[in-house]
C-alpha cells in the first residue's frame, strides 16, 4: 500500500514538473511582412532530438528579425531559442524561450546585433544546458 | 582577518586541550554522487572527550576531487549576492539582479583541505557525525567557460579559485566540503559511513567578467548538495 502511495506521489510530481516546464505546442502562424531575407538554414535536430524546418534572418524597418517556418521540435524543458557563434553556445544570444514547439514563429534580434558574428541559430534548453537543434544560417 | 584565524586557532586548540589518552587516527575515503561526482581521501586524529569519550573531536586533512558535466556556477561574493559582508550574510536574502551565472561543460575542481570533524557515539557500533572543511588549497586545469548576462553568453575561461577559506555562508572563498553521516563499525577496524555532503566548488574566470553597480567579480560558485558513502579505516 505504501508503495503504491508513493508511486502516486512521485507520477504526480513528474507530471506536473513536466507540464510547468515543457513549452507549448500550439501551431503558430506567425509571418514576417515584407522585409529583406539576408540568409537561410535548415533546422537538424541532435541525437535524441527531433527538430525540423528553416531559420532566416529578414531585415524590416531597421530591424533584424529570425522567422522559423515550418518549425517543429521535440519538447523539453525551459527550451530557448539562440542565435550564437558555434553549437557549443560558447558566445550567443538568448532571443527567448521558444515559443511553441511547432509553427511559423518570429523573434526578434537586440539592435546594433551584427548577426554574422552568430551565423547559428539554436534550440536550446537553457535549465540543462542540451543542444536540441540548430541551423547554420548562411 | 586576525579574527578568523584566531578562532581557528581556539578550535585547533579546543580540540588538542581537550585530548586524552583514548585517541585514534582515521583514514577514511568518501564517495558523493548528485551534481557533481566527488572522491574524498582524508586523514584524521580524532580524541573522545571527557569520561564516556562518546563525544569525538578531531582535525584532519582531506583532499576533494570533484568531476561534473555541464554546471552552472553563480556569482560568489557575499558584498554582490546580499550587499554585505557581515554575519548578517546568513539571513539575508540574495539580491537577484546582481546574481550573474558562468557555464562550464566539464568542471574538475581538487581542493586539500584542513578540516574539522565533531562525532557522537550513539552506541558502541554506532556513530552519528559532522565534518567541515576550514582552509586549504584548491587545483585544477583551466577550462572554456561561458559567461551568462541578460541573456547574452560571452565565452571565457576559468580555473579553481587557489586559496580556500571558511567564513560564514556567502563569504566563504573557494571550495569547502562539508558531511553529515552515521558510521557503522564492522569490526574493530573497518566501519562503513552514509549520509549527505554538502559542497561549495569555486571557479575565477580570467578577466573580472561581471560588473555590476560598479563592481566587478570574477569569482562563481557552484553549491551541491549529494549523497555519500564511505569506508573508514581506523590505524
Amino acid at each position: 500500500m505504501k508503495k503504491n502511495i508513493l508511486f502516486i506521489l512521485l507520477a504526480i510530481a513528474i507530471a506536473s514538473c513536466s507540464k510547468k516546464d515543457s513549452t507549448p505546442d500550439t501551431n503558430l502562424n506567425q509571418n514576417i511582412v515584407g522585409g529583406t531575407p539576408i540568409g537561410t538554414g535548415s533546422f537538424t535536430g541532435t541525437p535524441g532530438h527531433t527538430v525540423s524546418g528553416s531559420a532566416t534572418w529578414v531585415t524590416t524597418n531597421g530591424e533584424t528579425k529570425l522567422q522559423l517556418s515550418n518549425f517543429s521540435t521535440s519538447n523539453g524543458p525551459d527550451l530557448r531559442v539562440y542565435v550564437s557563434k558555434d553549437l557549443n553556445a560558447s558566445s550567443f544570444i538568448s532571443l527567448g524561450k521558444l515559443q511553441s514547439t511547432s509553427g511559423n514563429q518570429v523573434y526578434t534580434i537586440p539592435s546594433g546585433t551584427d548577426v554574422k558574428n552568430f551565423p547559428y541559430a539554436l534550440i536550446w534548453c537553457q535549465q540543462f544546458s542540451v543542444l536540441f537543434g540548430s541551423a547554420l544560417v548562411k | 582577518m586576525k579574527r578568523r584565524f584566531t578562532l581557528l586557532f581556539v578550535l585547533f586548540a579546543a580540540v588538542t586541550t581537550f585530548a586524552q589518552q583514548k585517541k585514534a587516527n582515521l583514514a577514511e575515503l568518501s564517495l558523493s554522487a548528485g551534481d557533481w561526482f566527488t572522491v574524498s581521501a582524508s586523514y584524521t586524529p580524532i580524541w573522545g572527550l571527557g569520561k564516556s569519550k562518546k563525544l569525538k573531536m578531531g582535525v584532519g586533512i582531506r583532499l576533494n576531487s570533484s568531476f561534473g558535466n555541464n554546471l552552472l556556477f553563480e556569482t560568489a561574493p557575499a558584498k554582490l549576492t546580499s550587499g554585505q559582508t557581515g554575519p548578517g550574510v546568513l539571513f539575508a536574502e540574495n539580491i537577484k539582479a546582481n546574481i550573474d551565472t558562468l557555464r562550464i561543460n566539464s568542471p574538475q575542481v581538487n581542493a586539500l583541505n584542513l578540516y574539522y570533524t565533531i562525532e557522537y557515539a550513539v552506541s558502541k557500533k554506532f556513530d552519528v557525525g559532522f565534518n567541515i572543511d576550514l582552509l586549504g588549497f584548491s587545483f585544477g586545469g583551466s577550462k572554456p567557460a561561458t559567461y551568462l548576462s541578460n541573456n547574452v553568453g560571452t565565452a571565457t575561461t576559468a580555473k579553481p579559485t587557489a586559496f580556500n577559506l571558511l567564513l560564514i555562508s556567502d563569504n566563504d572563498l573557494g571550495t569547502l566540503n562539508s558531511e553529515i553521516y552515521g558510521r557503522y563499525h564492522l569490526n574493530k577496524k573497518i566501519a562503513l559511513k552514509a549520509g549527505a555532503t554538502f559542497i561549495f566548488n569555486e571557479y575565477k574566470t580570467t578577466t573580472k567578467v561581471q560588473n555590476v553597480a560598479g563592481q566587478t567579480n570574477d569569482r562563481f560558485r557552484n553549491k551541491a548538495l549529494m549523497a555519500m558513502v564511505g569506508i573508514s579505516f581506523k590505524i
